[in-house]
């Protein structure tokens, strides 16, 4: 490798985006679409028309090769930017790591990744408070200081509230930097594993030629790492408080919408429930019911049965479990057959004891 | 010493060209494939009970197989998995090799559903749609297939019901919920399950997908979908990607109250694998199921491990329990490719020796 292939790199580095574009140029073009490359940025090729009106599928999909794609850009860039060409590992790794981006080096990457995600659909715990601002910045500073002193008068129960969801919400942003805190050592973790991987790859001569190749393994890497984080006891305990704290303020909000319904004369969650656990109730005390009457009926019925055995139906009714295996269709009908024949005698019996 | 990362700027290019080419073509190709359609089988609904709905899958084949088999999945996932498509059905396989098949649609359930127990489920649904079945058939007992969370389900049931199943097969069924491995079940040990079922009362898809892709967050958000460009010029493997998204992101909400039990009995205390589980009123006894059981686990399933589904063979110790392996393939891909070769044939085999 010397000054010339540099120069390629550079080279790579400016036109990789034409490269890559002419397909989608050719495709904007042959579809009324104005695609003006890289000036643009990936606006027209993921965020403009041609991402409209697809499903959650292809959103999914622009969206990850959006993420490769601007990889490719830092990666091909950090290697244009240098001197020379990368000559060890070393070389590479911080390539890889300084494409990585400013994400891997002071917050949680998994945020800036579980954001790619375009649909409403990915709402994980990270998500349910997107859009909902800090209550303490609503309450101003002033509450802040007021999270631990007694609530009297008439409003001691709003006060009350009001310091349980912040004290709640400050609970629930610790917890969030702490789970934060063990996503950035996964990722950063993963950096020594690349190294590994690409140790391993150095020694059994198993060679990386294409970028597609370098990003599988460094997701690999990360995959790895973020397993061994997500493992470990650490995680598991800042996991179940990050979720418990979480839903101590989602319930804490619930009680105040409950309280503001109520005073509009709305229904409430609660008083739903309420009615909900009525209905299963009952639906398990109607089947219970109805079991029980069916096994009441059921002696009367082999009465029934027993004493139409000289009847045709009844040896019709014997038969068929050997057919209804192979012909359910036609066992149907029969069994059909046979209740119908049964209900009969069964209500001719009634009659008769009536 | 060469490192081992030899880019060469011109095939880059020429790889970057052939990405974007394949982007371009990708994204005319899912605009032309929007719908797709699953389900292989024609089958008649032959009994409902609120959201639940048993089917019956009807078969142009000679049903020889004189037990019907009814398949119990997970209330995880929809289960129109076990008939996707034409070439990947376990169901389309079964009916071929002359069994009768039947299936416990779960329906999505609602706010009206958050007090679902597990004891509705297993003493309820599952019990009666078996007496359908064998009210049907005419049979005592049937076979029952459970899969993955169905499969607990259906250890739970033959334990209490052991008289109306005659063959358990358990496929990708987790029994010990606490193996070293298993991520998702690390995750909840420290979680407050009262608070969680009490705050959000069933517990949303989403959320359950998001716990899903977290498991392998690089792979499943992101590399996944690079990887997609690879199969973009080819419509049925693009079709058979998109069933496949629509299915894993077409889950129901978990039902309450079940939820609550199944987290912190199955998860929490590994009461199917240590003992003391009780189910509604009744204690599930894992010696009471006497019946022939299979037990099929995938090598590499990250959601429910294979030493998650092997403690089966502990809890299980007659002769009756036999074992099937299918390598290589994830959770939720074990009803494709290799996994559809190898698991019908398995059952109907195993099934066939035993009547």
């Amino acid at each position: 490798m010397g000054p010339d292939m540099m120069k390629d790199w550079q080279a790579l580095h400016e036109q990789w985006w034409n490269a890559l574009t002419s397909g989608a140029t050719h495709f904007a073009e042959k579809t009324g679409q104005a695609f003006t490359g890289k000036t643009s940025g990936f606006s027209d090729l993921f965020g403009g028309k041609l991402g409209e009106d697809v499903g959650a599928a292809t959103e999914r999909f622009l969206s990850g090769s959006k993420q490769f794609l601007e990889w490719v850009d830092r990666f091909s860039g950090q290697i244009a930017g240098r001197n020379a060409p990368p000559k060890s590992i070393q070389d590479w790794l911080d390539a890889v790591k300084a494409a990585a981006g400013p994400m891997f080096e002071g917050s949680n990457p998994l945020t800036n990744l579980f954001k790619s995600m375009a649909s409403s659909d990915a709402k994980g715990f990270e998500h349910f408070f997107t859009g909902l601002s800090n209550p303490l910045e609503q309450m101003g500073g002033e509450m802040k200081s007021m999270l631990g002193l007694p609530a009297f008068g008439f409003t001691r129960e709003r006060q009350v509230w009001a310091q349980g969801l912040g004290k709640a919400w400050m609970e629930y942003q610790e917890s969030m930097s702490a789970y934060n805190a063990l996503m950035l050592k996964a990722s950063q973790d993963s950096f020594a594993r690349l190294q590994q991987k690409l140790a391993e790859r150095e020694r059994s001569g198993n060679k990386l030629e294409s970028l597609r190749a370098v990003y599988d393994l460094w997701v690999d890497a990360q995959e790895d790492a973020y397993a061994e984080i997500a493992l470990s006891a650490e995680f598991r305990a800042a996991y179940g408080e990050l979720v418990n704290r979480q839903m101590r303020v989602r319930k804490l909000v619930q009680d105040e919408i409950e309280r503001v319904s109520t005073q509009f004369g709305m229904p409430t969650r609660s008083e739903l429930n309420s009615v909900h656990q009525r209905m299963a109730e009952m639906r398990r005390q109607m089947r219970a019911l109805e079991e029980r009457l069916a096994a009441s009926e059921a002696p009367l019925a082999a009465e029934v049965k027993a004493a139409a055995k000289p009847a045709k139906p009844a040896k019709v009714a014997v038969k068929p479990a050997k057919t209804v295996a192979a012909k359910p269709v036609k066992a149907q009908g029969k069994t059909a057959v046979k209740k119908t024949a049964a209900k009969k005698a069964a209500a001719s019996s009634r009659r008769r004891l009536a | 010493m060469i490192t081992p990362i030899q880019l060469n700027p011109e095939h880059v290019t020429k790889e970057l060209g052939q990405f974007g080419e394949r982007l371009a073509k990708g994204m005319q190709a899912l605009k032309e494939v929007r719908d797709v359609h699953y389900g292989a089988s024609e089958k008649e609904e032959i009994y409902r009970e609120d959201k639940l709905r048993l089917y019956r899958f009807k078969s142009t084949n000679k049903v020889t197989q004189k037990v019907p088999l009814l398949i119990v999945y997970a209330l995880v996932n929809r289960p129109y998995m076990v008939d996707l498509q034409d070439d990947r059905s376990i169901v389309k396989n079964l009916l071929a090799a002359g069994h009768d098949v039947y299936l416990i649609d779960w329906g999505y359930p609602d706010a009206s559903d958050r007090f679902l127990t597990l004891d509705d489920y297993i003493s309820g649904y599952i019990r009666r749609c078996v007496q359908a079945v064998s009210k049907r058939h005419g049979v005592p007992a049937i076979n029952i297939l459970g899969i993955c969370q169905g499969g607990a389900f259906s250890i739970c049931y033959a334990s209490l019901y052991p008289e109306t199943v005659k063959n358990l097969i358990t496929m990708v069924t987790p029994v010990d919920f606490k193996t070293p491995d298993n991520m998702l079940s690390h995750w909840v040990q420290d979680m407050d399950i009262d608070l969680f079922v009490d705050t959000l009362g069933n517990v949303p898809a989403d959320l359950m997908n998001w716990c899903y892709l977290t498991l392998k967050p690089f792979r499943l958000l992101q590399q996944k979908y690079v990887g997609l460009t690879d199969i973009l010029d080819n419509k049925a493997e693009l079709e058979n990607f998109l069933r496949m998204e629509k299915w894993i992101f077409d889950s129901p909400d978990q039902a309450g109250d079940a939820f609550r039990q199944f987290l912190k009995d199955f998860y929490q205390g590994n009461k199917l694998l240590k003992g003391g589980l009780v189910i509604g009123d009744k204690p599930i006894d894992p010696k009471k199921v006497t019946m022939p059981v299979l037990n099929i686990f995938a090598e590499q399933d990250h959601l429910v491990p294979p030493s998650a589904s092997k403690a089966l063979e502990g809890h299980h110790r007659h002769q009756g329990l036999h074992r099937a392996l299918v390598q290589g393939w994830p959770h939720r891909y074990l009803r494709l490719g290799r996994a559809q070769r190898e698991v019908p044939p398995a059952i109907d085999a195993w099934l066939r020796k035993r009547g």
